[in-house]
């Protein structure tokens, strides 16, 4: 009882670490509805720049210099003298920090976003994460310094008599928490504003006819969260060790469950719930675990683990309704999800397109036949744009957002590694995995089956909630798979922390291996393997587009109550897309294995699900077309090696100008880039098979103007940066000069609206598909 | 005749307030039957619970013989008691056609493997979605996007989705509202088309005109309670109903109102 007492205490540290930062998920969420996953990368960020501060006296702001210019700069580091700098300055400076980048999560990312469905926001603060963590690399680098303490260390030998040692700086975290806790409740509760948040995170419409701007407020609290994120970055921060730039970000998982057990709303609740959870951490794996009745197949830090999965989805499903009752207020929905066309045709252009790269046919213009860096870039592309075809129909045509997906993946990869296994040793396999000797096919059937089953308990939830709330059940049962089933040799007979073999798939004879004859990823077989397996899920995905099945979805996703008084079992229809996205996704971690010839852990954390999950924003989340391009421009795709490998130093970037990307995609054009394409090759195709010759320029001249200052821009950024021409950067021009052609289209859509008074309270460009719905307000009844 | 909607001491309670208290109503086939009452009366709760959107704290629900009580809102769909909304809540990403065609269609277990293969099947449904489209007369917006639709056309494009699945029993939640005269006396029209498909029609409003025009047997619902009922007759005679619900000088007016646009009819 009294060791358990101590260990409960000893958690009071870390728990002070979550309690802030889910205190400043609370602030955030009441002053703008957004859920902050990028709460972990302020905190990073300020963490970094008081330790500048105070060695190095370098204050860094939070942008790179892009300007491909020698003679003009913008301001990046700002030098305060040699040497050290005192405290109070460094805190000062680094509290500005945390102001202005509050400031600008505010103005760049979640006003504009404040309408944009529920996706549109999360990508917006993934969006933000990202940048934030490129930004830190670029300016502060990958040298992991070690922070010193603010409180005064040290170790009480003896704390209370309970016969542990306690570190003195535990306490010292849980008292300054709890401070600022109550300072916090005091504000919110007692002062004007306080209550004028209160009032529009209620009702924002009341608030604004009670003459309170719910932009002021929002920048405000977001002015409050980042300055709380900062705190907790200076002072607790220490706790978990040296810094890097990704540091903290996967701690919002603990730290969202505190801020649910709070609800979202109150803040004693969360720093309660922050400690609570902290201690519990501590107590369940230095004394729970190791309990001799404690289960062998759940790892030891499996309590630990479990804990904000469990509190999240406890809370959430008592909280959750299962119909909204009456309309809920007016957001924007996801962009419409087009009417696959032609979807024969495409299969065979693309895909020949794809076996073309894969064998070289014509070779010259792009590559030269298959070689381990493009067969990889190849196959990965493939792979990436079925995993994106789950995310299709679970996002883009039900409207439920799971970060779950690249984890059963991984299930399903898993699970037919150990179906091949065959007890014995190899020269791969040092350590023998035993299992059930079955060939390919059989072992990825059932593969598939589990991801379906463990598919459908992770969308279980999705029955009573939606949205953001699904999301982050999502997240926590994703680290609960990776922590309890591929790191946890009880059910994988893993040894030392070794790979799962797979064995190479073969087809009636014929090596379908990923290795080649070089021994890499450079078997031409393996490359039309997957084109033949992704034309069968796009077409799969296309014809429940078409049918019944797929109207469903999508009058699920459109509206829930009305698909119930419809006669649509809107549970059933969930579950029956969880099931679906879970056998794609399934078909992809399978392609995934027999890619890499093996099966790692590390493939399938959270954080590869919001990656996939974004790359499919980019790329379009509603339409297959957006898969395909999402899987070009994703990450290990054709489009990253093809950049990595002609303009090497571009690498420090990448994560950069995928955050600015999302971000810029959710604001401006939450269809992806797939819009872009689709008309041009439409219109390229159907010149090609009918032949209106006379047609194809003229469409060239009506696009043609409007794409010239940015394909001028981007042959000026590649002529100043690139080494040498290259045949594909005619490809980038091309897709820059579309790009910028659209958003000015959208831009001068917004303005004209604006100008005809017609947009009213709408803000900035607005895509056309989102603005549509103009039917004048009902009378309450 | 048994009738086909019955309830018998429905009560609906949020918080301590009684929004439905104890409403027995009894609607027989083949009628067109109405429920007035003023704001706030308590007329959407008593369609919600009817079709299983708010849980009732006490009383019972009959549709067709059979207690709905614990049916899903989309079993008692199935069943043939369909409902519009006051909102619309139309699909907003699906074409006019598409709404009435995700109503019309009831998919079997085995839709979902035929759907991954074939889509695009030949089904029953499509002549139902066809012949809803029809009777509302909106054939030629069948493949606009409903977000491309005037108010009065999405109207007519929810009370279609209700009548796709070939329902026994339609609840009409204020279906005038937000219409011109001339709209709401042509709904009032499409209403008597109904009957003949042996689809009865409950409506809501508080459309004086309309509902003492084209229904039945109407109900008055003042604070969750049935204050009234009668034909129209009965009701605009009716000393409580004047009183109670359209004061005495507006209630006049308005049974005027009615006649006169009666007479026109």
């Amino acid at each position: 009882m009294r060791e358990s007492i101590a260990y409960l205490l000893i958690g009071l540290g870390a728990g002070a670490f979550y309690a802030m930062l889910a205190a400043g998920v609370v602030v955030a969420f009441k002053g703008s509805g957004v859920i902050n996953f990028a709460h972990g990368a302020m905190a990073m960020f300020v963490a970094f720049q008081f330790h500048y501060l105070k060695t190095k006296s370098r204050l860094q702001l939070p942008w790179v210099d892009f300007l491909p210019f020698k003679w003009l700069n913008i301001p990046v580091t700002i030098n305060f003298g040699e040497g050290k700098m005192g405290f109070v300055p460094a805190f000062i400076l680094s509290m500005l920090t945390a102001v202005l980048l509050g400031v600008m999560a505010h103005f760049l990312v979640f006003r504009p976003l404040r309408n944009a469905a529920p996706l549109g926001k999360v990508i917006g603060a993934l969006g933000t994460m990202l940048y934030l963590q490129g930004v830190a690399l670029k300016n502060f680098g990958s040298d992991n310094p070690n922070p010193k303490a603010v409180f005064p260390d040290g170790i009480f030998r003896n704390f209370l008599g309970l016969g542990k040692p306690m570190p003195k700086d535990s306490l010292s975290f849980a008292a300054f928490a709890i401070v600022i806790g109550a300072v916090l409740w005091v504000f919110f509760q007692y002062t004007r504003f306080g209550l004028a948040t209160r009032a529009a995170a209620g009702n924002e419409k009341g608030a604004v006819l009670l003459g309170y701007s719910p932009e002021r407020l929002a920048l405000t609290n977001w002015i409050v969260a980042a300055v709380l994120a900062g705190l907790a970055g200076v002072f607790v921060g220490s706790i978990t060790g040296a810094l890097n730039p990704v540091k903290f970000t996967s701690l919002i998982v603990p730290a969202l469950g505190a801020a649910l057990i709070g609800r979202l709303a109150s803040i004693p609740l969360a720093i309660g719930g922050g400690l609570l959870m902290g201690m519990v951490d501590s107590w369940s794996t230095t004394w729970l675990t190791i309990q001799s009745w404690w289960p062998k197949f759940i790892t030891s830090s499996g309590a630990k683990d479990a804990l904000p999965l469990l509190v999240i989805v406890l809370v959430l499903v008592l909280r959750g309704k299962s119909l909204p009752i009456r309309g809920t207020i007016e957001q924007k929905r996801l962009p419409l999800s087009p009417y696959p066309k032609r979807v024969m045709i495409w299969c065979f252009v693309l895909g020949g397109f794809a076996i073309i790269l894969a064998t070289g046919l014509p070779g010259g213009f792009l590559f030269h036949g298959l070689d381990g860096v493009w067969g990889l870039a190849l196959t990965t592309t493939l792979i990436t744009a079925m995993m994106m075809l789950s995310y299709v129909v679970i996002t883009g045509y039900v409207g439920q957002i799971s970060i779950a997906q690249m984890s059963i993946a991984g299930v399903a990869a898993f699970v037919t590694s150990r179906f091949m296994a065959n007890g014995l040793a190899s020269p791969d396999q040092p350590f023998p995995v035993s299992g059930l000797n079955w060939p390919w096919p059989p072992a990825a059937l059932g593969g598939i089956i589990v991801a379906v089953i463990v598919g459908v308990l992770v969308g279980l939830p999705a029955v009573r909630i939606r949205g953001v709330q699904l999301a982050v059940v999502t997240i926590a049962a994703a680290v609960l798979l990776q922590t309890q089933y591929f790191e946890n040799d009880h059910w994988t007979d893993l040894r030392a922390g070794s790979n799962a073999i797979v064995r190479d798939p073969t087809f009636f004879g014929w090596d379908m291996s990923a290795a080649g004859k070089g021994g890499l990823t450079d078997n031409p077989r393996f490359a039309i393997f997957c084109v033949v397996v992704l034309c069968l899920l796009a077409a799969a995905v296309a014809n429940i587009r078409r049918s019944g099945t797929g109207r469903r979805f999508l009058a699920v996703r459109a509206n829930e109550r009305a698909a119930a008084a419809a006669g649509i079992e809107v549970p059933r229809a969930k579950l029956l897309a969880f099931a679906l996205a879970s056998a794609i996704a399934g078909v992809g971690g399978i392609m995934t294995g027999f890619q890499q010839r093996q099966v790692s852990s590390a493939n399938w954390v959270f954080f590869s699900s919001l990656a996939l999950l974004a790359f499919a924003y980019l790329g379009g989340i509603t339409s297959i077309a957006g898969a395909i391009i999402g899987g070009v421009i994703g990450a290990g795709g054709l489009a990253a090696v093809i950049g990595n490998y002609h303009n090497p130093g571009f690498t420090p970037y990448v994560a950069l100008i995928g955050g600015v990307g999302m971000i810029l995609t959710a604001v401006i054009h939450p269809e992806g880039q797939a819009p872009f394409w689709q008309p041009a090759v439409q219109y390229f195709g159907k010149w090609i098979s009918t032949g209106p010759i006379d047609k194809f320029p003229k469409f060239i001249l009506k696009v043609l103007p409007g794409m010239i200052p940015g394909m001028l821009f981007a042959w000026w950024l590649i002529f100043i940066k690139a080494q040498e021409w290259r045949n594909w950067h005619l490809l980038i021009i091309l897709q820059v000069g579309a790009m910028t052609r659209g958003i000015a289209k959208q831009i001068m859509a917004g303005v004209k609206a604006k100008r005809d008074g017609t947009a009213g309270a709408g803000h900035g460009p607005v895509p056309p598909s989102a603005t549509s719905d103009s039917t004048p307000a009902l009378a309450e009844a | 005749m048994a009738a086909l909607l019955e309830t018998h001491g429905l009560t609906v309670t949020y918080g301590g307030l009684n929004a439905n208290d104890d409403v027995n109503i009894a609607v027989q086939p083949g009628n067109v039957c109405g429920l007035i009452g003023p704001n706030g009366a308590g007329k959407t709760t008593f369609i919600d619970a009817i079709t299983g959107f708010t849980a009732p704290s006490g009383g019972r629900a009959m549709f067709d013989g059979k207690e709905i009580n614990a049916l899903s809102p989309a079993q008692r769909a199935d069943a043939g008691l369909t409902r519009t909304f006051q909102s619309l809540e139309l699909f907003d990403d699906l074409t006019v056609w598409d709404n009435l065609l995700v109503a019309a269609e009831r998919p079997l277990w085995w839709s979902f493997f035929a759907d991954l293969v074939k889509p695009n099947r030949r089904s029953a449904a499509e002549a139902e979605a066809e012949w809803a489209l029809g009777i509302m007369g909106l054939q030629d917006l069948r493949d606009r996007l409903t977000t491309d639709l005037s108010h009065g056309q999405r109207k007519l494009v929810s009370v279609a989705r209700a009548l796709a699945n070939r329902p026994k029993l339609v609840l009409l939640d204020e279906p005038a509202a937000g219409l011109d005269t001339a709209e709401s006396q042509l709904l009032g029209n499409h209403l008597r088309d109904f009957l003949e498909r042996d689809i009865t029609v409950f409506l809501i409003d508080h459309d004086m005109g309309l509902v003492l025009n084209v229904c039945d047997y109407i109900y008055v619902l003042d604070f969750g309670r049935i204050i009234a009922e009668g034909t129209a007759a009965e009701i605009r005679a009716n000393p409580a109903v004047i009183s109670a619900y359209l004061g005495e000088s507006a209630g006049e007016l308005q049974a005027q109102e009615g006649a006169s646009i009666r007479g026109h009819g």
